[in-house]
């Protein structure tokens, strides 16, 4: 890699340079970087660069707008005269100059831009292709604009990005996400998918067409793809607007790889330290007015400022390359072209995106005649690579000058992935050409399917020159003998913990507008609605930020306000967000006794939120862990932070649940705002003699009744469509346990049946709600419908997976249900009356858009 | 930072205000042993990918304020973490304002840059528009067209549908800042809104189904603003092409826009479809409508006058076709649809917004010459 100083551009001598630097030579000293600047007081954030036959340089922008150099060579940059020839376009991420015709890329359509007046502006903006549609999401950016000889544009469109998790790429309309081809007579049609930000769209010499895309979820590393008609990518959001899909009713996962779907290899992959961001390709036509280089490619690289060179070759039908650090310190490079006379010129812009140097304006690279001391060429051959240099060597290299590993990356959904199973590899000889400038590495096990990572160390020219760079980075899809390779570089590994996964194993206390998951709430009440807190240092909280919480304060005699969990519990963990105006006291109490205090002061800062998660442990009882404001406070286990002491002390009252399994408490002292009040059982579970009532795979054992539409997909019941119930074809279920992990949508409703009539009446039989409905039915998950009802919202999202549990059995009492919801029991009940006294076990589809997802089904 | 953990039997500690959040000691207690005390990514702790170089403006989810806060909340997979439950919101701007001191100067145009104005020529501008209320996301095809004299029109690119009018400023390309991608701000106060922004198709085929619209062209003619559409039926055929010319209304005492519209037919024998006019806002009063025969069509003119309660200005809503259809007024009765034909020659629409200081007779007879330009 370069660790070059950076230069001022274009103002040193390159001779002065080679003479001033003993160690390395510097990158100027053989392409050296000029930089054009907009008029003052105006921005140019390229995202486009064209040159006309008369040599002028079309330059479009971000802001919508064109820009004419007309002489864009000029000896002096400053001289260069920039033209503004048009504005108020929708972005224009891509341009197509050709003659004098200019088609500039916006956001919604492909434009061509015609000044009928000849007062250098253009005035008639024609639709040539479009619209592209467009759900209106920030990030919908259109890229492109190269043009076959046949007269096609192709441009590329990037996902748009949700607020929830903002970089996991969704496909919001159609089309996003793909590869399009606009014909000439102006239709846009699909071309290939499975792309995320795919901000290169570029044409090779031979009208090979090569698309950048840009690393994140799905794309390990920045990646060019040799984009075929109908491939498809690794990202799958684009997936839904496929034929195939859409007949099907088939929705991409997030996280989830998708089935059956061929996935296309990248060209190159671009290592991390290489590429953090990669905008578009140039192929150097310039037959060596460039230097050493001609017939290769180079690429655009914002994040790190720089220009990559890229050299691509096809094997047996598959294309891939090597790639190469090329030249640092040029800017945020987002598009590289071509000047007619071999110049390259580097159009900049940075903002909002990440980027080094220069944020905008314009970057020109020339070579000096001074070639550096370079890999000229790195080809594949029959068990290892042959490496062309720009100069002769000083001396025969030796093996262990080459270090040869391989690694592959995982294609998941998760931002990008690290280098793995890096393999280092056995240089078994190393074969010098006469004249020196040719070595042909022969490997031991070279496999398809990695990037081969090749570094030579202390390797010299006949001049003295030190090789710059000494790496390249080579991804090896295919070798020249063997079968056709199908392992790909970016292989499927499981997919990894998913935010809503994280949010598992809770149960809330409280969802906003309910507080019927406490026993006693004396001084209490749920805003209901967004309150403001302030944010001075007031003792009320009358007047401050947040929504959904509850507000606790002691009564006009002091007396403390009391909160108590409606759950018994017995070691627990707990999490919760607390604001406090000044002087306030909050305590979170285990068994009503065992505890902590919260104080505001210089430690624990007013008038904002803080977030406290606490672990609680009984035998003896203790606090494990405490973490406020995501700060640890409690290192190891058994260190007592506090003390018993009787709640009595504090004014309140005895509570009801005190004992081994006593509920959580929260006591406000002083005016309070709770939010997120969570509590995950850390209880030890008995796990023994559960057997599955569902195989995995079909709905072997189970009967539908009703119009609801049961499904095993993906190795779990899915429950859509209009009402009806999925029964157990047993039906003598008396005395059991039975549990189920399950997943709902939005505004789904569903149940566990048990003791139920088989058909399709929901109240023959007992039923444990499940209910993510927020207002039409206030009958939420956990309750014993029509006996227990709980409004509180207790499972943590939508769509996360929980764990219900119900114990049923005829006691001296009656029946006696219980109900656990992730291990925390939140219903114990006794049916006196003996309601049903057995029957089948059912899950409940409750209406046309609920979405029930069943992962697991057990009885003991 | 400390913590208040008092054991409960603990006497009060004495209380001192607290200090706003120390942005430089939060980033090095949680940002500096990965990202480095001065920001440079070279932290004691090694994490894969690398942390950024802050100092260099690398960032990959943004360098502004709110993607680095973004970045701060969510964290970034796999090696950097969520600090939504570690740091407050204020702390989190505190060490977003520490960062910023940490990297490179990065360019941002700021409001005053990003604002548009129309000088003596009309301005064409397109982006998303603010989202109207059934949306989730912003408007995504978005057209503004400004002209002289302080009038905004807007429509919707994508089906060429006329959206409202503004007086005052023009617009603010807030997309010029940020990460881009939102929606321009109309910079004008609205004086009339097509049925809330949610507008139905305003050219139908004879039997009142609606023809879809396809934009072809904008162009700048000066002062005005032109634009070209296509008609076109169910089944994709170009039934009739359209140019749509706006330009200022300055006939005192109104002011405001006029949207000349001209259709010609593709087809052989012309084209006869109908047109619905803007909708009488609410308050609205149809003051005249008449249609006048002609040797081969009918001329149909229709103004609508609304009093703004509590202000000095009335909207005025005025069409006049040309080239109305004979026997063909009455076709959907109720509906306000005015049909119109075109056969040897166009059929024109002339339509009027535009605001006077009253209703009065001045006003009234300066909509009757305008309409008969």
């Amino acid at each position: 890699m370069s660790q070059a100083p950076a230069l001022a551009c274009g103002l040193l001598c390159a001779t002065a340079l080679l003479a001033a630097q003993s160690n390395g030579v510097p990158e100027a000293a053989h392409y050296r970087c000029e930089y054009l600047a907009p008029p003052a007081g105006t921005f140019a954030e390229v995202g486009g660069l064209g040159f006309t036959a008369s040599g002028r340089l079309v330059v479009s922008t971000r802001f919508g707008q064109v820009w004419i150099l007309d002489d864009p060579l000029a000896a002096d940059p400053a001289q260069v005269r920039w033209r503004l020839y048009a504005e108020g376009l929708h972005e224009g991420l891509g341009l197509h100059v050709a003659g004098e015709e200019i088609h500039v890329l916006q956001r919604g359509e492909i434009s061509r831009l015609i000044d009928t007046d000849g007062d250098g502006r253009a005035d008639l903006v024609r639709t040539v292709a479009g619209p592209i549609a467009l759900s209106g999401n920030y990030h919908e950016f259109a890229f492109g604009l190269p043009r076959t000889r046949t007269g096609s544009f192709f441009l590329a469109l990037n996902l748009g990005f949700l607020p929830e998790t903002w970089w996991l790429g969704s496909s919001l309309a159609p089309w996003r996400g793909w590869v399009l081809e606009a014909t000439p007579d102006g239709a846009l049609l699909p071309y290939a998918t499975g792309l995320r930000s795919p901000d290169g769209v570029s044409l090779s010499p031979q009208d090979e067409l090569f698309v950048t895309d840009n690393q994140g979820d799905w794309v390990p590393a920045c990646a060019v793809f040799a984009v075929r008609k109908g491939g498809f990518h690794g990202h799958p959001a684009g997936l839904l607007w496929q034929r195939e899909w859409q007949a099907a009713g088939r929705v991409p996962s997030q996280t989830v790889p998708p089935a059956g779907v061929q996935r296309e290899p990248a060209a190159l992959w671009l290592p991390y330290d290489l590429s953090r961001s990669v905008g578009d390709l140039a192929w150097d036509t310039s037959a060596g007015r460039f230097g050493p280089f001609a017939g290769q490619v180079f690429a655009a690289e914002l994040t790190l400022g720089r220009v990559l060179r890229l050299q691509l070759e096809r094997v047996r039908d598959q294309w891939q390359g090597a790639a190469f650090a090329f030249r640092d310190d040029v800017g945020s490079a987002h598009r590289v072209c071509f000047a007619p006379d071999g110049t390259l010129f580097a159009g900049l812009t940075n903002r909002g995106w990440g980027g080094a140097g220069k944020a905008h304006g314009i970057a020109r690279l020339r070579f000096t005649g001074v070639a550096p001391f370079a890999m000229q060429r790195v080809e594949l051959r029959p068990g290892g690579f042959a490496f062309t240099f720009t100069e002769p060597l000083a001396a025969d290299p030796r093996p262990e000058q080459l270090e040869v590993t391989q690694y592959e990356y995982a294609w998941w959904w998760k931002y990008g992935s690290p280098e793995l199973g890096a393999r280092p590899l056995r240089v078994r000889t190393l074969e010098t050409s006469l004249d020196q400038r040719r070595v042909t590495a022969h490997l031991d096990d070279l496999r398809p399917g990695y990037v081969t990572r090749m570094v030579w160390k202390d390797l010299r020219s006949r001049t003295g020159a030190a090789l710059r760079p000494p790496r390249v980075d080579y991804t090896l899809n295919q070798l020249h003998d063997g079968p056709p390779n199908a392992k790909p570089v970016a292989v499927e590994v499981p997919p990894p913990q998913t935010r809503q996964e994280a949010a598992e194993g809770w149960v809330a206390l409280q969802d906003g507008r309910n507080l019927d998951a406490f026993t006693r709430r004396d001084g209490w009440r749920e805003a209901g609605e967004p309150v403001t807190l302030p944010r001075a240092a007031t003792q009320q909280l009358e007047s401050a930020p947040g929504t959904q919480v509850a507000l606790g304060a002691p009564d006009a005699a002091g007396k403390p306000a009391l909160l108590v969990a409606r759950f018994p519990h017995a070691e627990v963990a707990v999490h919760a967000a607390v604001f406090l105006p000044r002087d306030g006291r909050v305590e979170f109490l285990f068994q009503g006794r065992h505890g902590v205090e919260l104080r505001e002061g210089a430690d624990l800062p007013k008038g904002e939120w803080v977030e406290v998660d606490l672990e609680f442990r009984t035998a003896p009882p203790r606090l494990t862990s405490l973490r406020v404001g995501g700060k640890r406070f409690l290192q190891q286990e058994g260190r007592v932070v506090a003390r018993d002491r009787a709640l009595a002390r504090s004014g309140a009252a005895i509570l009801d649940g005190e004992g081994a399994d006593g509920p959580l408490a929260v006591v406000a002292h002083t005016p309070v705002a709770l939010r997120d009040l969570q509590i995950r059982s850390l209880a030890p579970r008995d796990e023994r003699g559960w057997k599955p009532l569902f195989d995995g795979t079909t709905l072997a054992g189970w009967k539908v009744t009703g119009a609801g539409r049961w499904q095993v997909r993906e190795g779990r019941i899915v429950g859509e469509g209009p009402p009806g119930y999925l029964h157990t074809e047993r039906g003598d279920w008396k005395d059991f346990e039975w549990r189920a992990r399950v997943r709902i949508n939005h505004g789904g409703n569903s149940g566990m049946y048990f003791r139920k009539t088989f058909g399709d009446d929901a109240f023959k039989g007992y039923e444990a709600q499940i209910n993510r409905s927020m207002a039409a039915d206030p009958v939420k998950t956990g309750s014993l419908y029509r006996r227990e009802l709980l409004k509180t919202q207790l499972v943590t999202g939508d769509d996360v997976w929980f764990t219900q549990r119900v114990a049923c059995r005829d006691e001296a009492q009656g029946v006696r249900i219980r109900i656990w919801l992730n291990e925390i029991l939140v219903v114990d009940h006794v049916d006196r009356e003996r309601a049903f006294p057995f029957g089948h076990l059912a899950f409940q589809q409750h209406h046309d858009g609920s979405r029930v997802e069943i992962a697991s089904v057990e009885h003991r | 930072m400390r913590i208040a953990l008092l054991v409960l039997a603990g006497s009060l500690a004495a209380q001192e205000p607290a200090p706003a959040p120390d942005g430089k000691a939060l980033y090095l207690a949680h940002c500096a042993t990965c990202h480095g005390n001065e920001g440079r990514g070279d932290g004691p702790t090694r994490v894969d990918p690398r942390p950024r170089d802050l100092s260099s403006g690398l960032f990959v989810f943004g360098n502004t304020r709110d993607a680095i806060h973004k970045t701060i909340l969510g964290g970034i997979q796999p090696a950097m973490p969520a600090f939504e439950s570690v740091l407050g919101e204020a702390m989190r701007q505190a060490v977003v304002d520490h960062v910023l001191t940490l990297m490179p100067e990065t360019i941002e145009a700021s409001e005053a840059q990003s604002r548009m104005a129309v000088g003596s020529h009309a301005v064409v501008v397109r982006g998303h528009l603010p989202a109207t209320r059934e949306q989730r996301f912003a408007l995504g095809h978005g057209l503004v067209i400004g002209v002289p004299g302080g009038f905004t029109a807007e429509y919707r690119s994508d089906d060429v549908r006329y959206l409202g009018t503004y007086a005052g400023g023009f617009l603010d390309r807030t997309d010029w800042r940020g990460r881009g991608g939102t929606p321009l701000r109309l910079l004008g106060q609205p004086l009339h809104l097509e049925s809330g922004r949610l507008p139905a198709a305003p050219f139908r085929t004879g039997q009142n189904v609606p023809l879809a619209a396809r934009l072809t062209a904008t162009a700048v003619r000066g002062p005005a603003a032109v634009l070209e559409y296509e008609l076109r039926s169910e089944n994709g055929a170009t039934e009739a092409r359209v140019q749509e010319t706006l330009r200022a209304l300055d006939r005192p005492p109104l002011r405001g826009l006029v949207r000349e519209v001209r259709i010609t037919g593709t087809g052989g024998g012309g084209f006869a479809g109908l047109f619905l006019p803007p909708g009488t806002p609410q308050g609205g009063k149809v003051l005249e409508e008449r249609t006048v025969p002609e040797r081969e069509s009918l001329r149909h003119w229709r103004v609508v006058a609304q009093r703004h309660a509590g202000q000095d200005q009335d909207l005025w809503l005025a069409v006049r076709i040309e080239g109305a259809a004979r026997g063909a007024a009455d076709a959907f009765p109720g509906t306000g649809l005015l049909p119109f034909a075109t056969g040897s020659d166009l059929a024109r629409i002339r339509i009027l917004i535009a605001t006077s200081g009253d209703a009065g007779v001045a006003a009234r007879a300066a909509v009757a010459e305008e309409l008969e330009r």
